[in-house]
């Protein structure tokens, strides 16, 4: 045997066991599977999904409460502004009517019974007369009445009543 | 619909309001308890300092418009009942036993003095443009029926600005405009049980002698008082209930018609054109129009 021989099949076994070597490596590598996760990861990914689309949604509902509130405000507003409107006017119509309800007042109102004028006396019953106030009607004297009414329109009916009328 | 319901007057007081904006009409509906509190104040005779007590004790007295109002509207009651509705029959009422609130009366105590009936419908002077009212010697003015429907009409004239309303100041009643069922009905007690009344305008009241009732002397007596004898009305009817433009006004004539009886009371309803439901013990009437 000649010293390159032997020389040789040193190259060749450390060849073949480099060959060796880098084929375990590449077959303990696992090259045919996906790399693995880690679940700690996995879950921490999942969890900021969940934010971002729960923050969409939040941002969502606030900005059609947001409008829904812009939108009762205004009508609000208007109710308010229509309302003022309207209590003014009822004043300054009852302040009218109740000028001109004083100034038909009569100064004064004296009732006096008994023919001694001196306040003793006691009325006269005539045991069923009754004399209606202003002219046949039933209508309190105006000049008397605390507030303007209308005449009564009254039937009897089948609805279920709201309230009663009691004797106190 | 919103209620509001409350004590006042020594009775139940109901507001109803049907439409208009929920924080205006809340807010109405405070403002009218307010002022039927303070109305109270005025003309409630079981408060010393009202101005119906000062006036009683004093016999004249500066008064505010709110008491003219009612002395006038009273005296114009007098006048048109023949003396039947009268405010001056205070001490009447208390000879009868009714001298305190009436949750306050013993309900069966011995009899008192017998009482003099030239003590109502004496002379009450109401002077408008010097706001001052005066009362002959030994008058005294009990404006409980009439007060509660002066407020009743007040009240709703304040409320109905807002929204139509019912004000019910213990059976005497209002209304301002028209509900959304088209009238407010009203329950009336008659013999058999209740019926309805629809009142679309104007004012209700009922007087009678079921409820405000107590014995002294082994007698029953209650706190309708008839002016003829200064007693409690010796009348066949239990209740009246009248319909006028005005709950004063309605008040006035129910009371007349109770102290007067049924037959009588039935006449003039007709007469007069004056809605009315008369109930005695044993039958209702309807007159005035309703049947």
């Amino acid at each position: 045997m000649t010293k390159t021989n032997h020389i040789g099949r040193v190259y060749a076994v450390v060849g073949a066991l480099l060959v060796l070597f880098l084929a375990w490596a590449a077959i303990a590598a696992h090259p045919w599977q996906a790399a693995a996760v880690d679940p700690q990861v996995a879950a921490l990914d999942a969890q900021r999904a969940q934010v971002r689309h729960d923050a969409a949604e939040a941002k969502r509902i606030v900005a059609t409460r947001w409008a829904a509130y812009e939108a009762r405000l205004a009508v609000r507003r208007h109710e308010i502004s229509r309302a003022v409107h309207q209590r003014a006017r009822a004043q300054r119509v009852f302040d009218r009517r109740l000028a001109v309800a004083r100034a038909h007042r009569p100064v004064i109102v004296r009732t006096v019974y008994g023919s001694s004028g001196s306040g003793g006396g006691t009325p006269s019953y005539s045991g069923g007369g009754y004399s209606a106030p202003s002219g046949g009607s039933a209508s309190a004297p105006s000049a008397s009445a605390p507030v303007a009414s209308a005449p009564p329109v009254v039937s009897v009916g089948a609805a279920a009543p709201v309230t009663a009328s009691r004797s106190s | 619909m919103r209620r509001m319901r409350f004590r006042a007057m020594g009775t139940d007081v109901e507001l109803i309001s049907d439409g208009g904006a929920e924080a205006e009409v809340w807010e109405a509906l405070g403002a009218a308890e307010r002022e039927i509190h303070r109305l109270e104040g005025l003309l409630s005779r079981f408060r010393d300092d009202s101005e119906l007590s000062i006036l009683n004790r004093e016999r004249v007295v500066a008064a505010g418009p709110e008491l003219v109002d009612v002395v006038a509207l009273a005296l114009a009651g007098r006048e048109s009942t023949g003396g039947r509705f009268d405010p001056t029959v205070h001490d009447a009422v208390v000879a009868a036993g009714y001298d305190r609130s009436f949750d306050l009366i013993d309900r069966d105590a011995p009899g008192g003095h017998p009482v003099d009936p030239s003590c109502c419908g004496g002379s009450v002077r109401v002077d408008r443009a010097a706001g001052s009212i005066s009362l002959a010697p030994g008058v005294r003015l009990d404006l409980g029926g009439i007060a509660k429907g002066y407020s009743a009409d007040r009240v709703s004239g304040m409320l109905g600005e807002v929204a139509p309303c019912l004000v019910n100041i213990g059976g005497d009643l209002a209304v301002r405009g028209v509900p959304a069922q088209g009238a407010w009905a009203v329950a009336v007690e008659t013999t058999a049980g209740t019926t309805s009344l629809s009142l679309e305008s104007g004012a209700m009241a009922t007087s009678g002698r079921d409820r405000r009732r107590w014995r002294r002397g082994g007698a029953e007596v209650h706190h309708v008082i008839d002016p003829r004898t200064a007693c409690p009305a010796d009348t066949d009817l239990v209740r009246a209930t009248t319909v006028s433009s005005s709950a004063a006004w309605a008040e006035v004539l129910a009371t007349a018609f109770l102290v007067v009886g049924a037959d009588a009371a039935a006449r003039e309803a007709e007469a007069l054109g004056v809605p009315s439901v008369l109930v005695s013990e044993d039958e209702t009437v309807f007159a005035g129009g309703l049947a």
